[in-house]
């Protein structure tokens, strides 16, 4: 038997399903949150007002204001402008974040634990920081291998191009499903786990090439990949970032500044960096940089970069979605769903192959709805209280799963409402606490896709309860 | 308007393909890609080429779907009950796995990164372009030796295989 015959292409596809299923659903649902990372920040702090541009002098203010009420020692200062993705001003240390309106006064506090424990399942599964990484990073791996398994295992990928056998057992729908999603959907499959790989990888990269080259010297690795800091003696004094925005301004790069660093604070190397997107390309950003007093300095030449330069420094957004705005965004999602459904429909239909083994089939589906309903509990509670978001989610996981195995009654059907409930809740807590702002552009998409995905719960709860009355 | 132009000819473009594939005829599938290839271009003018890419690549896997669920064929519901097969649980079975996927994810990992950064390191590129080809390929290059290891029907030899390559490019990798 060739080794690119159908069967041990299948066996190695299943393998890497199955075993590793569990983690990559994690991951991909995770992945498909995490491209509107940015709409859930704004929406768990709804109350924050927005502002699409802002004055040199507004954000220098907010920094300046900053540095008086939060003077403990710190290396770097942030300031973040509208055109971040997030509408809002904010400015911070290393240690705190604080929103500022157009005038530059300081607001409340930065405060959103459960986006950042969203973010924290996809990067690092909650695993501590290095590990999590680089299993996450394998994951990336696993994907490519699982589109490159599936392919070779579907020998009849141009005759069921279009085949979609809905009804009957259920089970060739899934079987076309699972390889509909698979096959049309494999350019973002690859390339989501190509750059994702990345994220982990790059470390070990720059430690193996620093051991060759630097003498295990990986700032100088970095230096000779990317820009390295501008060498600066200057005589301390505070960052003048009103001055060195108005200069910006002045260059008309037609690039839009996503947030601002003051480097090495406190120092004689101290010096600014505006991080600023460039339009039509991929790259993270062109930087541009200044004295502390505000003087031009130089950009970091990523836009004319050489292209190994910016293929680097473009795997963020392109991993994640986030260069053309919404309708980029909303691409990702979509495709994010596929990617997450390749992932249960591939277990569904091993389990299904196996007979549907009662605890592991109720185990899986506890795993698939129970997160869910656990990641929606775990943000309506940490709207209201300070507790630890990763506590509540594994917990509550923990708990549907346990439940899940051992009470027979809980069938999908349950799972479906259970997740339709849980969605109406954090629904419901975040309209009583935010009242009229739940319906702002701040929270509106948000609100939206939970009010859609509530709905196709109960459509889905329905056809579950349609297909039980068969099976009785 | 050359954005929505784009559009419409990639939307021709899934049209063509799906009529394609119904009538057997190939020359539809031709005029797809075709009808893809000016949509890219047209993207590339709107947005620049390295979006133009990206929209190219992804956007069938969305507009596909107006002919998969046009052509869905749907059937009664139907109950069956099948035996489930027993699964084996036992340890020395988990243990076979837990190793296999130490290969996996461990031991593939070192062999495919020093085989992608050796090959990197002699193509004549810049420094950040041999890291770079580095970052793409290594990926790849794991997903084909996993598939390797797991679809072989002696996974040991695959194994040492993989290990000697290695082995040899590492050696080069530190001459």
């Amino acid at each position: 038997m060739s080794l690119f015959s159908r069967q041990p292409a299948l066996n190695a596809h299943r393998w890497l399903g199955v075993f590793l299923g569990a983690l990559l659903f994690l991951v991909c649902i995770s992945g498909t949150l995490v491209v509107f990372n940015q709409e859930l920040e704004r929406w768990e702090q709804a109350d924050v007002p927005e502002l699409n541009t802002v004055t040199p002098t507004a954000a220098g203010r907010a920094l300046e204001t900053f540095i008086q009420r939060y003077p403990q020692a710190t290396e770097h200062y942030h300031v973040v402008f509208p055109g971040s993705g997030i509408p809002r001003l904010v400015a911070e240390n290393d240690h705190q974040a604080v929103f500022a309106n157009a005038q530059g006064d300081l607001l409340q506090t930065e405060h959103f634990p459960w986006s950042k424990m969203l973010v924290d399942l996809h990067y690092y599964l909650h695993l501590p920081s290095t590990w999590g990484l680089l299993l996450v990073s394998a994951l990336g791996a696993i994907i490519c291998a699982l589109v490159v398994s599936g392919f070779i295992a579907h020998k009849r990928i141009v005759k069921d191009a279009f085949k979609w056998r809905r009804g009957g057992t259920g089970q060739p729908g899934r079987i076309d499903l699972h390889n509909r999603f698979g096959v049309w959907a494999s350019p973002f499959h690859a390339m989501i786990g190509i750059t994702g790989t990345y994220f982990g990888l790059a470390g070990i990269v720059l430690t193996v090439v620093a051991q060759l080259d630097t003498q295990g010297d990986r700032q100088a690795v970095v230096d000779k990949v990317f820009t390295p800091e501008p060498t600066l003696s200057h005589r301390v004094q505070p960052p003048d970032i009103t001055t060195a925005l108005q200069y910006f301004e002045t260059m008309q790069t037609g690039h839009k500044p996503i947030f601002l660093t003051v480097h090495d604070v406190g120092t004689p190397q101290q010096f600014i960096e505006i991080y600023a997107q460039v339009p039509e390309q991929l790259i993270y950003s062109e930087n541009y940089r200044f004295t502390s007093a505000g003087e031009f300095l130089g950009t970091a030449g990523y836009e004319d970069g050489v292209w190994g330069k910016k293929l680097i420094y473009s795997l963020y957004r392109l991993h994640f979605g986030d260069f053309a705005g919404w309708p980029v965004k909303l691409l990702y999602f979509v495709l994010g769903i596929m990617l997450t459904a390749l992932c249960v429909s591939g277990m569904d239909i091993w389990l299904e192959k196996q007979g549907r083994p009662a605890r592991v089939n109720r185990l899986w589906q506890g795993f698939v709805w129970g997160s869910i309903s656990a990641l929606a509990i775990t943000a309506a509670v940490s709207l209201y209280f300070n507790v630890s978001s990763y506590a509540a989610f594994w917990g509550l996981l923990i708990l549907g799963c346990s439940v899940s195995t051992l009470w027979a009654k809980i069938d999908k059907f349950t799972w479906l409402l259970i997740c339709a409930g849980s969605c109406l809740l954090l629904l419901i807590c975040h309209l009583v606490k935010y009242g009229e702002w739940a319906l702002s552009p701040a929270s509106l998409p948000v609100n939206s896709l939970l009010m859609l995905f509530i709905m196709w719960c109960g459509w889905k709860a329905h056809q579950e309860n349609k297909i039980n009355a068969v099976s009785h | 308007m050359v954005v929505y132009s784009a559009l419409v000819c990639a939307g021709l473009g899934v049209g063509s393909l799906y009529a394609g594939w119904r009538q057997s005829k190939r020359w539809l599938g031709g005029l797809a890609l075709l009808l893809w290839a000016g949509s890219m271009v047209l993207f590339y003018y709107g947005t620049g080429w390295q979006y133009a890419m990206v929209y190219s690549l992804l956007l069938p896997a969305l507009l596909v779907w107006i002919g998969i669920i046009y052509q869905a064929t749907t059937k009664p519901l139907q109950h069956y009950i099948t035996k489930p097969r027993p699964l084996n649980t036992s340890l020395s079975n988990i243990g076979k796995h837990v190793v296999v996927a130490g290969v996996v994810l461990g031991a593939e990992l070192v062999f495919s990164l020093t085989i992608c950064l050796t090959v990197a390191r002699w193509l004549p590129i810049t420094y950040s372009g041999q890291l770079a080809l580095c970052i793409v390929t290594q990926p790849v290059v794991w997903a084909f030796m996993a598939y390797h290891f797991l679809a072989s029907k002696q996974p040991v030899r695959t194994l040492a295989f993989h290990f000697i390559v290695a082995l040899i490019f590492g050696a080069l990798l530190l001459l």
